[in-house]
């Protein structure tokens, strides 16, 4: 599927807010006011990304899972969050023990959606973390 | 595409795996690759049990299972541990991409399963000497090992 296609799949779900382009038609912006029934998911999902992202960045040798990560978090049409010295750097244990847990909520979260198409990047995400060298004890 | 004619891709998926698998086992018996054997021997397994489900869950879904072709084109030579090595990891890209597909078009438990399969087939990549992905099994259009 290309990135054009996960868009459409994001944005079919009701979370991508609707630009006007016709200017004869209104002049105020128009907000998306009844979200999918997906968007929730898709809200936590991008929330889940974006803690990880937060929390591997502080992090040494995480370099790879956090690229993946933001790549995952891009075909769910989500923002990476802005870097922060706050965050607590987490532990090879940790790490791993977050990781699964994503998982698990990923492979639930595609298992339970309405969308097939965004079920398909949902269980895309859980097996991209699933075959991350971390997860195979080989990093 | 329907989940019956999803379900009915996967299936044909799943028959080309577990030829392929099988010839692939009885080429890896004469190597002195007993990682390789032991990958090979549990991923035809675990196929045999896919197509298995697979056939039953179609069979309830009151359609009848696609058969097996006789036999399935293999890419060649088949001699060195990293050509069976090679073969196997096209055969697991091919399953990969079709589980994506029925994830899309199924529901309900068969959904649930499809998920559990397309991270099997994920994880099992990596023994056949594939890379980690941040996205597998988004391709569209499947690599078939016919």
């Amino acid at each position: 599927m290309s990135a054009a296609g996960l868009t459409m799949t994001v944005a079919s779900v009701g979370l991508v807010a609707g630009c006007d382009l016709d200017p004869s038609s209104s002049s105020t912006p128009r907000t998306v006011t009844t979200p999918g029934p997906d968007a929730s998911v898709v809200t936590a999902a991008r929330a889940e990304l974006s803690g990880l992202i937060a929390r591997l960045s502080a992090s040494t040798g995480t370099t790879a899972l956090v690229a993946c990560h933001r790549a995952q978090l891009a075909a769910l049409g989500g923002r990476p969050p802005p870097t922060t010295r706050r965050s607590r750097p987490l532990s090879r244990a940790a790490t791993v023990t977050r990781e699964r847990r994503a998982v698990a909520r990923f492979r639930h979260w595609a298992a339970t959606c309405t969308d097939g198409d965004l079920a398909r990047v949902l269980a895309s995400v859980a097996a991209g973390i699933a075959m991350q060298p971390v997860m195979q004890g080989t990093s | 595409v329907t989940a019956v004619q999803s379900l009915q891709d996967t299936l044909a998926a799943e028959h080309a795996a577990v030829y392929v698998l099988g010839v692939l086992g009885g080429r890896v018996a004469t190597l002195p690759s007993p990682t390789l054997r032991n990958a090979i021997g549990t991923a035809y397994d675990v196929h045999l049990a896919r197509r298995d489900r697979l056939e039953a869950m179609i069979t309830a879904a009151r359609a009848t299972p696609v058969p097996a072709a006789p036999a399935y084109a293999l890419t060649r030579p088949l001699v060195t541990a990293a050509q069976l090595a090679a073969a196997a990891l096209r055969v697991e890209r091919a399953c990969l991409t079709a589980y994506g597909a029925l994830v899309a078009a199924s529901t309900g438990p068969t959904r649930r399963w499809a998920v559990d399969a397309l991270v099997g087939a994920a994880v099992a990549e990596l023994g056949f000497g594939g890379s980690a992905e941040a996205l597998p099994g988004m391709d569209t259009a499947a690599t078939s090992a016919r």
